[in-house]
């Protein structure tokens, strides 16, 4: 408050100071109060990761409020602070202490008073250095959680700072420069929009704060809207390319497979809001890409932070000193090609930096290929018959429009196949698409009813909000409220009283809305990921893709520790025998048979009651330590409280492998490697996937492996499957065949059995946080019941419990050590209940026995 | 408005605003990130001050720092010609 002394001594107070500071007040509190609600609706429905809805979203809310309050000069500092304090809340202290010795080293490099060209050639051997920890080959001491953030922030931000110092003028800004480089919501996206550094200075404050914060909000709002849609999409829309079979689901797979985008759009609209809040007037990211009328539009309008970084980095550059030499198209070719490659390159190495990997694919290629050729074709044709631009007389003509209409259904239609080429894995799985075997009049509805929806929303759309409408009008309060009415109705329709008169189908709806979890496809992509080593995945895949950069490379499989070795046939691979290793940060250790058990005797001791326990990872125990698998929990408690009368003593061996399939278990009963232990009962444990062999068989066929059984090779013959077809095409001609494959595989592990008297258990225990389709469990099922071998059904062990506490990691979803014990739980009393299975019976008094030796 | 602005407005509307109505292009209009000038408009706009004013633009002038409203084109041709 500003005060002054007047000639009587008496201190007069500035009213109008007064007045603005109460004014400001008042306006925060507006701001703060949609703030409180976005923030409500955030959590609500589990926005994007727990990381930005529960950490970032308190401190970025609560951190705005106080930093408008701060005199000018320290916002910028408080917003660095806020950021920094993001990171330690995420990373932890230490990682973000070597966070910052890494970006201190990179910007005090950068800043050195030596020649830009000696500091770039620096930079990039840093660059390099850093690649080689990231790919493995030097080991570092940070976390590998941090190599997707700093990836982000310090491989491409810094490109755009490079390039800003080769023409810097004056001293450094470094509270600018820092605010820049750590922006706040980095830590929750390491898939982030690139903010151009000049843009991020120059829209500071440059208009009312008040006004730039409701914007924020409103983009915020929009953001989420955006990431509500893709959930909808996403979880009740969206097919794998295996699934594409009529014209009607090729339809929809291409709409799905563009809609996806939905994410990226929104978690940017997201961003660029929550930047709004610390007075950075960022423009748009993205403006009605769907409604793109030629393809020089479509790229304007999609990720427009990136066009204006190829644009300013790469395609003027190379532009604007080939016009003057060799005329518009050598210049408008040459410099649309550079861009194109540029992008493409670009986009693999922030795909390395984020997953560890780069992204070399065929499909890759094409897309950016034909992309770049339609976009030099769309840019020849804009220059010789010129543009029409928004505000001008010919966009208020109803020729125009139409024309506007016609052009954009063009543009979506191909971009709708080529963006489904670009995230097939091969380019036999994106031509598979293409070859349906039938196509009806809902497919026709379907491709009618979008292209209206294009057309018009195309040709009304500019007059409705031409181009640089939002840098005009700002939103108000109620401009926002508006355009939050459908997502505070779905927040709304969560509650226990209006969900509970909703119709069932409508509370499934609202309850994918609300989660953020894969949808039943990818669940099952990533536990097939396991077995089939994933490829499915693509940077707008949104859940699985997620789920994937937090796994990093820290998460070997079995194999790539030596824990395993190939058997070079049909069964694959069985555990080394004395391994002695830590595996997903477990003690692993084998016994001389290769178990992962104790050491027992080849033969069972007199009065032993034993039994085999056949399975695949789960059984084995991934993620869980020695003597903590269910196996191992259900032998010490028999062993301890002997609530059977019989045998002196129970042992439980684990046969159990990583990635073995019925027909690897079929084998090593087979083989007589299971008979040779003399087991009284043999429990085949399995979820409903693992219980399936098309991957199994596949991997054979493309391997050239014996298939042993003339079962199997009656099948694969029957579809003409052999070595040297792709993958995707030996999937489209024996997925179909799965259920058979299921029901013969089952039919000669039940044979076996009797040859080898062995009494066999089907165990079926349930993969938390995933459900199976209920035909493929209704089918197993049958094939069990039909088959005849006796089932323990446990598929609701996790009843009760939040299965989120019972997995590995988010990426992995193998039982942990309280899933295991869960399971040992009830598996030890369904054996209660069968005391035939262990040899004795309930009504005899027990002795105490001594438990088997556990490594 | 001054005449550098009056000049540059009139190119710019007789180039690529056919028809519209100029007192909508403003000292402050956002060109760029308006949408109006796209990146081949940029370039024929900065060869356009280069011919006519007798300036050198670099490629790395061309982006909104230095385009994006009539002032700032002004602004930027002031600097490069001779006192």
């Amino acid at each position: 408050m500003n005060a002054s002394t007047t000639p009587s001594g008496l201190r007069a107070i500035d009213l109008t100071d007064v007045s603005r500071r109460w004014g400001d007040v008042r306006s925060m509190v507006v701001i703060a109060a949609q703030l409180s609600v976005l923030m409500l609706v955030i959590q609500a429905l589990n926005i994007e990761n727990p990381v930005f809805h529960d950490r970032v979203i308190p401190l970025a809310f609560g951190g705005a409020v106080v930093h408008h309050f701060l005199p000018k000069a320290w916002r910028a500092w408080c917003f660095v602070a806020l950021s920094i304090t993001g990171f330690a809340l995420v990373f932890g202290v230490t990682q973000v202490a070597w966070f910052l010795v890494l970006a201190a080293a990179m910007l005090a490099w950068l800043h050195l008073p030596i020649a830009f060209g000696l500091r770039f050639a620096g930079w990039v051997a840093m660059v390099a250095v850093l690649g080689f920890a990231r790919a493995g080959t030097i080991p570092v001491p940070w976390s590998g959680a941090l190599w997707p953030v700093f990836g982000s922030i310090f491989m491409l931000r810094a490109i755009v700072y490079v390039y800003e110092l080769r023409y810097q003028k004056g001293p450094v800004d470094w509270k600018m420069t820092l605010s820049w480089f750590f922006m706040l919501p980095s830590v929750s996206f390491p898939f982030f929009p690139i903010v151009d550094f000049g843009m991020f200075r120059r829209t500071y404050y440059d208009k009312p704060a008040f006004a730039i914060y409701q914007t924020g909000v409103h983009w915020m709002v929009r953001g989420l809207t955006h990431l509500v849609l893709y959930r909808l999409v996403y979880q009740h829309l969206t097919l794998g390319t295996g699934e594409v079979d009529t014209g009607r689901e090729l339809v929809q797979y291409l709409l799905a497979n563009f809609a996806l985008y939905l994410r990226v759009s929104g978690q940017f609209h997201l961003i660029v809001g929550l930047l709004h809040l610390f007075g950075f007037r960022l423009p748009e990211t993205h403006r009605f890409f769907y409604l793109a009328a030629s393809f020089p539009d479509f790229w304007r309008r999609i990720n427009i932070y990136w066009k204006d970084f190829m644009q300013k980095v790469f395609f003027m550059p190379v532009y604007m000193p080939l016009v003057k030499k060799h005329g518009d198209t050598v210049a408008l070719v040459v410099a649309t090609a550079v861009t194109i490659f540029a992008t493409w390159f670009l986009h693999s190495y922030q795909w390395f930096w984020l997953l560890g990997r780069w992204l070399f694919t065929v499909t890759d290629v094409l897309f950016w290929v034909i992309l770049g050729v339609l976009l030099v074709a769309g840019s020849l044709r804009e220059r010789k018959r010129g543009r029409v631009r928004p505000g001008t007389a010919e966009t208020r003509t109803l020729r125009h429009q139409v024309r506007l209409g016609v052009q954009a259904i063009g543009v979506f239609t191909i971009m709708c196949v080529i963006w489904a080429f670009w995230n097939s894995p091969t380019l036999g799985d994106a031509l598979a698409l293409f070859a349906i075997k039938s196509w009806d009049w809902t497919a026709t509805a379907m491709v009618l009813v979008t292209w209206m929806l294009v057309g018009v929303g195309a040709g009304v759309g500019e007059r409705i909000r031409p181009p640089g409408h939002e840098d005009v009008v700002p939103p108000t309060a109620w401009g926002t409220l508006r355009t939050a009415a459908p997502l505070l109705a779905v927040w709304g329709m969560g509650f226990g009283v209006v969900n509970e008169r909703l119709h069932g189908d409508v509370r499934g709806v609202l309850r994918d809305l609300q989660v953020a979890a894969l949808n039943r496809r990818d669940a099952n992509e990533l536990q097939r990921g396991y077995y089939e080593e994933l490829t499915g995945v693509n940077r707008f895949n949104g859940e699985l893709w997620n789920v994937y950069v937090a796994k990093g490379n820290d998460w070997p499989r079995l194999q790539e520790l030596g824990g395993t070795q190939s058997t070079r046939d049909l069964l694959r691979v069985q555990l080394k025998p004395y391994l002695g290793i830590m595996f997903h940060g477990h003690p692993f250790r084998t016994n001389r048979f290769g178990m992962r058990d104790g050491d027992y005797a080849q033969l069972p001791a007199p009065g032993t009651h034993r039994v085999a326990v056949l399975g695949s990872s789960y059984v084995m125990g991934d993620g869980v330590a020695d003597g903590h698998t269910f196996e191992a929990l259900v032998e010490s408690r028999l062993n301890r409280e002997r609530p059977v009368a019989g045998p002196v003593g129970w042992e439980f061996l684990n046969f159990g492998v990583a990635e073995y399939s019925p027909i690897s278990n079929l084998m090593i009963m087979d083989n007589g490697r299971v008979s040779g232990f003399e087991p009284d009962v043999v429990l085949l444990v399995g979820h409903v996937i693992d219980m399936f062999t098309s991957h199994h068989v596949i991997e054979a066929v493309q391997r050239g492996w014996d298939l042993k059984y003339d079962y199997l090779r009656h099948i694969v013959d029957s579809v003409g499957a052999r070595q040297g077809m792709s993958r995707e095409e030996l999937k489209n001609r024996l997925l179909p065949m799965e259920e058979r494959l299921a029901r013969e595989s089952f039919q000669h592990i039940a044979r076996v059995a009797r040859e080898r008297k062995l009494r066999l258990i089907w165990v079926l225990i349930p993969t938390p946080m995933q459900r199976p389709s209920p035909e493929r469990e209704a089918l197993l099922r049958s094939v069990m019941a039909d088959v005849g071998i006796e089932r323990i059904d446990m598929s609701d062990v996790y009843r009760g419990h939040d299965e989120r506490a019972l997995v590995v990691a988010d990426f992995d979803r193998h039982p942990n050590t309280l899933g295991h014990r869960l399971i040992a739980d009830r598996l030890y009393k369904e054996l209660l209940a069968r005391p035939h299975l262990l040899g004795g019976s309930p009504d005899t008094p027990a002795t105490p026995a001594t438990s088997a030796a556990r490594p | 408005m001054d005449a550098i602005e009056q000049n540059v407005k009139s190119f710019i509307i007789d180039s690529f605003l056919p028809g519209a109505d100029p007192s909508q292009l403003t000292e402050e209009t956002p060109l760029i990130t308006g949408g109006i000038l796209d990146s081949l408009a940029t370039v024929q706009l900065s060869i356009y001050l280069e011919q006519h004013f007798h300036i050198e633009i670099g490629a790395h002038e061309t982006g909104p720092d230095n385009l994006n409203t009539l002032a700032q084109i002004a602004a930027l041709v002031r600097s490069k010609r001779p006192a």
